[in-house]
């Protein structure tokens, strides 16, 4: 019996030990092994959708309002935002920090079907032109990652030779590259859009207004050439991206069925939302954390304006309610997110001719867009380029308030935050200098952390 | 009867046995839940003849024909003496456990161990601490139970299990419970409410490397095992136990406002901030009013009185006593080589929250069977639980009525006057938390089946081979509702469905279900023998494979036919037009484990025991490299009492040494689950299409955390056992630790798994059990135990610290530390909050920077229980108490009740609110309201505590009245209370809970019950 025994035991243990080799390796079912994520040129169509969902301008919209003049603390806030709005964020603040990760985490996911990419044969012509649409809409997005991600830590003004963003080209978890100047940076973002508006597969009008176009990407160029003031480039780009866009400003109910995303008339670009509520600056019990200024309500004529009764609601005697998300047939408070409407166009060729000195030029884009809104609107004339730009910036307030601008246009043309005394509850957080430190906004400490050869933001 | 049965057998053995000669008799020796008693000696009682039983418990022995008496002894067992018949020639002897602390036997899952030749650290929970306690999930019952062991429940949701340690918290970002065996068999962790603790004969709680050797890949933190009842080779006996009771709330500790408060202290509000509440908006004071007709004014005065008069006491609107009720019928027998234990029981408790409750049906048998060679044990069970729960359970939510209570305004009523139905709207809390427990629902249904086989096979005396296989299932069922056209359904974020905003709310129903299935299979071999009668050697070695595998899946759907409700019948299919597409979720993942191993166990001279293990282990959670381990443990124990120098120590009648050491791991709680090891894409959706990201970093080189214990302990008892216990001390290290990195910005990903971190628990144990008094009607016994636990974070790798919300995770400091700004007090001369700098200097800035890690940890250091149990004629009183202490907690209900800012957001706050900074000089602890109030140290508290956790009084009736029943052989009335009282600095519901703070948790109910226990004949 005992010689039978431990030859018996051995072979026990010896088939547990292969058998179970096997049953070891298990692989995970509801995620996919990196080297089949991308095997077809759809499969990297739906690595460029990925892509196009890291570009949520969410918190850019939430931002660039708070930061500014275009919102006051309700009674009902009971902390939410007061760190940005009251301008005492640090590195470790959540919502001036989020778009730096959130960028580069775009820009990994497109390095990724970049490398994927050159290994997938396509099986016809027609799959051919699509992957390369598809490799040409990358490039764009990559230079409109860095773009959204360079506004929020860039200082002030535009000197190419301040500290920007580390340029990445490949996908790598521990590399820790340093960063490059906002001069680099922006050459880097310009030789991107040029690349992709340059290629015959991209579509020049935004039928689909959530893929790139050329029209889409002159917008961006023209953003850059504002940020630049290269306003020449300003006037040519923002007059490519209305003309390859074919489309004319909305009026009327078409205006206001637009924000209920009924239809598309002035979306050259947008984020695609219909599943989330924009409860940015309230509370989902209806709380209002945040209202419009009065500062802000001030420049519109309250009877005429179609965007004073579209963009604000009320609740109770005054109007408090922040309206531009209101929701569409997705339910309350459920809207697509606008990225690049027709009309900035008009806005940012207005601002470039002001400042050529077009004023006549820069009039003529004014009056158009305000007869697009104001009922018995009377064109005006600009007597000094001061009166026209005064008269673009309002206009930009007003046509753009809470979609993610008021914060950067200050930024970009080095203009102080100035809030209507009766907008804040204390003169502490009033004002705020043009040429304070915190118009720079901080990389968020963890990547600090993470990276020591990244530089942060003075002041911070 | 047993004894009339006796004398009638010694009548016959002193008639017929002047004749008898010398003959042989046979017999079995077994434990009260009818497992086998090795070594145990027979002794022909007054003489020298006698054998020792063998590894089934058998013994043979020849006895000459003047015996009368057999002498039956063991460690750890009563001595029994049984009377010889002439007729009779097989004996079978069950021997009752000692009642000590310290039982002989030692659980320890896959075998059991005699205690003398065990060097590890454990402790028995037995049957009567566990059995008939009015609580659905088992793991509370066992808080204060066995020492270094830490039990704190964080709901008081009939059935919601707790959090289980056993010597402080090692992972940092894995998981810290025990691992659960029931019979041999792993189970689910945290999900109990299923099992039926009445069925349990005792539970082990295993803490050090030796006695949880045998589970080296996942007993690091502890082994808790359980044992269910087995069946008595007897003739059948049928037992019922029945329950009944109360559960209703405890305590409470803080006062809200009433109406004319409230409405006074809006006033008081109005006067530093303008707001519309009625307490401002009516008042003469208020600078609006001045300019009033005189008529209006008196309106208005009218108005706050008519408010002053109501006074809704939501406390007694939300909270409940609730019933209890369990009954349980088992069925205990076994005839020739075959026993068996069947068991019934029905569970029903409501909770003290309305809707909330919990049913349970359970079903168990346990059959042994053993022949010459073979021994095998079959157990199976099943149990079917229902629950309903409250809305957003512990959840700051003004739908969590345990919220709703405190916030609701006192001078709002429930029903409107018009058609008495709640009066439902915005702002108005009380009624619209009210009226939600009507208008949804939130249900589990849940299966859990569970059965394991075991088989043993002598091959000869010495070689054995055995093999075991369980399964454990679990089948959970969640369905939720809110109704259509309710006010619930009005103010939900999900689909009303056309026409597009649509105020009329079209309800939902969600359907969910998790399916949770592990299985295991073991072999073993074994060899046992005796050397030259003082080398007593036994060697195991097995091989065990598990694998586990856990999948769900739910949807909600929308649009809801108010004539079909609770049913996915009443749903209305989605279309792109409606837009009422239902939700639809699930996954599927799974692990694996295998294990081999050598466990060995020598003794010398039964006095020195040297207990040895050494296993490869490897799990599927890890990468292929990594992925196998070595682990061992080793421990040797003295049994001093056996060496002859202390053969006059009399007072001493125990007394143990034990040493050991070991390595292990915990496969539970990699804080990456089964996969997190993969770098790996998702798939996602965007604009309504499926999109492909990366949605894992992984990390190719994380491994294994290692857990290094050391323990050394003491068993002893003194003066012939009446005091008895253990004292352990250890040290346990985790090496290897796994944190969560962060990873540079650039990369595209937030963070990683990686092992860096160090972390050491140190400790003492005690435990000790007095018998005072120890006669044969009246006895009184003292018992406790304490244990401390010293935890510190010893290293994190690259960095010193790292914060995780309002904790901090920094070398030198323990494991769960608060990490916030200290509190100053409120500046008399302004009403400002004041708050300390780091560097302690009083300011009125509140910052961030600012925070310190001052407070301590919300993981207790101190902790135990201790009982007193008097015991005169048949009756029986017993006081059970709890203790945890030198730990703090934040109470996020000071937070929302000592905050103004909701006050002006129309919510009710607490008493004291009433003391608000007002005039220059006035000195409070309230700040003055055009302040803003900031999360600080004010908001945590000393949670130590002490609670008077069981109260039973019991009576067991006679057996002069039993017999004369004619049916009954025993029988027990009882009334006990649980949770009776609690002492306490802490200002809220409930000081003790699974977490570092207290939000609107489920408070722990107080219950009261009255039960009988029969057994028939």
């Amino acid at each position: 019996m005992k010689k039978i025994f431990f030859p018996f035991l051995s072979a026990l243990i010896f088939t547990g030990l292969v058998s179970c080799k096997k049953q070891l390796d298990l692989l995970p079912t509801d995620s996919i092994d990196i080297t089949k994520a991308f095997l077809t040129v759809d499969d990297l169509e739906k690595g460029l959708l990925g892509v196009y969902s890291a570009n949520d301008q969410t918190n850019k919209i939430y931002i660039a309002t708070i930061l500014a003049d275009e919102a006051k603390i309700s009674n009902e806030n009971r902390g939410q935002g007061q760190f940005e709005y009251k301008w005492q964020y640090t590195s470790g603040t959540g919502g001036v920090t989020a778009a730096y990760r959130q960028y580069y985490t775009m820009i990994d996911r497109i390095h990724r079907i970049q490398v994927a990419a050159p290994g997938i044969t396509p099986a016809d012509p027609n799959e051919g032109s699509k992957k390369a649409r598809i490799l040409a809409e990358l490039q764009g997005l990559k230079g409109i990652a860095y773009f959204e991600s360079l506004i929020n830590v860039m200082p002030p003004g535009y000197d190419p030779a301040a500290l920007g963003l580390a340029i990445v080209n490949e996908s790598c978890l521990t590399c820790t590259p340093s960063r490059n100047s906002v001069g680099e940076v922006i050459a880097e973002i310009e030789k991107n859009l040029a690349a992709a508006k340059a290629d015959a597969n991209i579509p020049s009008a935004p039928t689909d207004p959530l893929r790139l176009s050329k029209a889409a990407i002159a917008a961006y160029q023209a953003r850059v050439a504002l940020l630049k003031k290269d306003w020449a480039s300003a006037v040519t780009f923002a007059t490519e991206a209305i003309s390859l866009s074919g489309k004319f400003l909305a009026t009327g109910n078409a205006f206001i069925a637009y924000w209920s995303d009924a239809n598309e008339s002035e979306s050259l670009l947008k984020y695609r939302n219909q599943t989330t509520p924009t409860l940015l600056w309230r509370d989902t019990n209806g709380d209002v954390f945040f209202e419009p200024s009065i500062q802000l309500k001030n420049l519109f004529d309250r009877i005429n304006d179609i965007r004073f009764t579209t963009y604000f609601s009320s609740a109770g005697s005054d109007t408090s309610i922040v309206n531009k998300y209101k929701g569409s047939t997705f339910g309350a408070n459920i809207n697509d997110l606008k990225i690049i409407r027709l009309s900035e166009m008009y806005l940012i060729r207005a601002e470039a001719n002001a400042e050529n000195n077009q004023l006549g030029l820069a009039a003529n884009d004014i009056n158009a867009l305000r007869a697009a809104r104001i009922t018995g609107y009377v064109n005006v004339t600009f007597a000094t380029k001061t009166d026209a730009i005064n008269a673009v910036m309002n206009e930009r307030t007003k046509e753009l308030c809470f979609e993610g601008f008021r914060f950067y246009d200050l930024k970009r043309r080095s203009l102080p935050v100035n809030r209507l005394a009766a907008d804040v509850q204390s003169t502490t957080w009033q004002n705020l200098a043009a040429n304070d430190y915190r118009f720079t906004l901080p990389i968020p400490q963890d990547a600090i952390d993470a990276n020591p050869n990244t530089k942060q933001n003075s002041g911070y | 009867m047993r004894k009339l049965l006796f004398f009638f057998v010694i009548q016959l053995f002193l008639l017929t046995g002047l004749w008898s000669q010398d003959r042989t008799i046979t017999g079995r020796v077994t434990d009260s839940s009818g497992a086998a008693v090795a070594n145990a000696s027979v002794l022909i009682k007054d003489s020298k003849i006698g054998v020792v039983t063998k590894a089934d418990g058998s013994f043979s022995l020849r006895v000459p024909s003047n015996a009368k008496l057999i002498e039956i002894s063991s460690v750890g067992f009563e001595t029994q003496t049984v009377d010889l018949s002439e007729s009779v020639s097989t004996y079978l002897v069950t021997l009752k456990s000692q009642a000590a602390v310290l039982d002989a036997l030692v659980l320890t899952g896959y075998s059991r161990v005699r205690r003398s030749q065990f060097s590890g650290a454990s402790t028995k929970v037995s049957q009567d601490k566990l059995n008939y306690v009015p609580n659905a999930s088992f793991d509370q019952i066992l808080q204060g139970k066995a020492p270094g062991l830490l039990v704190t429940a964080g709901s008081g949701q009939p059935g919601a299990s707790a959090r289980v340690q056993i010597r402080g918290a090692s992972s940092i970002t894995g998981g810290n419970a025990p691992l659960f065996i029931l019979d041999g068999m792993p189970i689910e962790n945290g999900v109990f409410q299923s099992l039926n603790p009445n069925d349990f004969e005792s539970v082990d709680v295993l803490r050090d490397a030796v006695s949880t050797a045998q589970y080296g890949n996942r007993g690091s933190n502890g082994v808790i095992v359980i044992t269910t009842k087995k069946g008595r080779a007897d003739k059948m006996s049928v037992t019922y136990t029945g329950q009944y009771g109360i559960t209703q709330p405890g305590e409470q500790k803080f006062d809200m406002m009433n109406s004319s408060e409230l409405l006074s202290f809006q006033e008081l509000l109005g006067k530093s901030i303008n707001n519309n509440l009625p307490g401002w908006f009516y008042s003469r004071n208020n600078p609006a009013n001045a300019s009033l007709p005189p008529a209006t004014l008196t309106q208005y005065d009218f108005k706050l009185d008519s408010l002053r008069a109501i006074n809704t006491n939501w406390n007694d609107i939300f909270q409940e006593d609730g019933k209890f009720q369990s009954h349980d019928l088992n069925l205990s027998g076994g005839s020739g080589t075959t026993r068996y234990f069947i068991s019934g029981g029905y569970y029903d408790e409501d909770g003290i929250g309305l809707r909330s409750d919990l049913k349970r049906y359970t079903v168990r048998a346990n059959i042994d069977s053993k022949t010459d060679k073979l021994t095998l044990s079959f157990g199976a069970s099943g149990g079917y639980t229902k629950r309903n729960f409250i809305e957003s359970e512990n959840g700051v939510a003004l739908a969590n009525p345990f919220a709703a209570t405190y916030l609701a305004l006192p001078y709002q009523k429930l029903f409107r006057e018009s058609d008495g139905k709640p009066d439902v709207g915005a702002g108005k809390v009380g009624p619209n938390a009210y009226d939600r427990i009507f208008t949804t629902t939130s249900f589990n249904d849940q299966v859990k089946v569970m059965s394991n086989l075991s088989a043993n096979y002598d091959i000869t005396n010495n070689f054995y081979v055995g093999g075991f296989g369980g399964v454990d299932f679990r089948h959970t069922v969640s369905e939720r509702s809110v109704y259509p056209n309710t006010y619930a359904s009005n103010n939900a974020g999900f689909p009303t469905g056309p026409p597009s905003g649509s105020t009329v709310g079209g309800g939902n129903y969600g359907n969910g279900y998790t399916q949770f299935l592990q299985y295991i299979v073991r072999g073993i071999g074994g060899f046992k023998k005796v050397f030259d009668k003082i080398h007593d050697v036994d060697l195991q070695l097995i091989t065990e494979y598990t694998r586990e595998k856990e999948q769900s899946f739910g949807y909600t759907g929308y649009g809801i036919n108010p004539k079909l409700l609770n049913t996915p019948v009443g749903i209305t299919p989605g279309t792109t037009g409606n837009a009422l597409i239902p939700a639809v979720t699930g996954g599927k993942t799974g692990r694996s484990l295998y294990a081999g191993m050598l466990l060995a166990k020598y003794t010398l001279k039964n006095k020195y025991t040297l207990n040895g293990s050494l296993r490869r282990d490897a799990s599927s959670q890890l990468p292929e490299d990594n992925r196998w381990e070595t682990f061992y443990a080793a421990g040797v124990t003295w049994d001093v009492l056996k060496e002859e120098f202390t053969e006059n120590w009399d007072w001493l009648n125990e007394l143990r040494l034990r040493v050991s050491y070991g390595k292990s791991a915990n496969a539970d709680g990699f804080s990456f689950g089964n996969f997190g090891y993969l770098a790996s894409y998702g798939s996602g959706t965007y604009a309504g299409q499926q999109t492909i990201v990366p949605d894992n970093a992984g990390n190719p080189n994380v491994n294994w955390e290692k857990i290094y214990t050391f323990n050394l302990g003491i068993d002893f008892g003194l003066l012939k056992r009446r005091i008895t216990g253990s004292i352990d001390a250890y040290d346990k290290t985790l090496t290897d630790g796994i944190i969560t990195q962060t990873l540079p910005a650039e990369s595209g990903f937030f963070s990683q798994p990686v092992n860096a971190a160090k972390v050491q628990n140190r400790g003492v144990e005690l435990a000790v059990n007095g018998e005072i008094v120890r006669t044969k009607d009246i006895s009184w016994s003292v018992g406790g135990n304490i244990a401390y636990n010293d935890n510190e974070i010893k290293s994190l790798g690259q960095v010193n610290e790292f914060e995780q919300g309002t904790e901090i995770v920094r070398v030198g400091l323990p494991i769960g530390s608060h990490y916030i700004v200290k509190w100053g007090g409120v500046d008399a001369a302004t009403g400002a909050p004041l708050y300390y700098t780091k560097d302690g200097v009083l300011t009125n800035v509140y910052s961030d920077d600012n925070r310190v890690a001052d407070f301590g940890t919300y993981n207790a250091p101190w902790i135990g229980g201790y009982n007193t149990t008097v015991r005169l004629y048949g009756f029986t009183v017993e006081a059970f108490f709890t203790f945890q202490d030198g730990f703090s907690r934040f109470n996020n209900q000071d937070f929302f009740q000592l905050n103004h800012a909701f006050a002006l957001q129309g919510f009710n706050l607490r008493k004291e609110m009433l003391t608000m900074w007002q005039k220059p000089g006035q000195v409070t602890n309230i700040q003055s309201p055009i302040y803003q109030r900031q999360f600080s140290s004010k908001d945590i508290q000393d949670a130590s505590f002490t609670r008077f956790r069981t109260l039973t009084v019991s009576y067991n009736l006679p057996k002069n009245i039993l017999n004369k029943t004619k049916v009954l052989s025993a029988a027990r009335i009882y009334v006990q209370g649980q949770n009776l009282y609690t002492w306490t600095n802490w200002v809220g519901f409930d000081p003790e809970d699974d977490d570092n703070i207290a939000q609107y948790e489920y408070p722990t109910p107080r219950t009261f019950n009255a039960g009988i226990s029969v057994t028939f004949k």
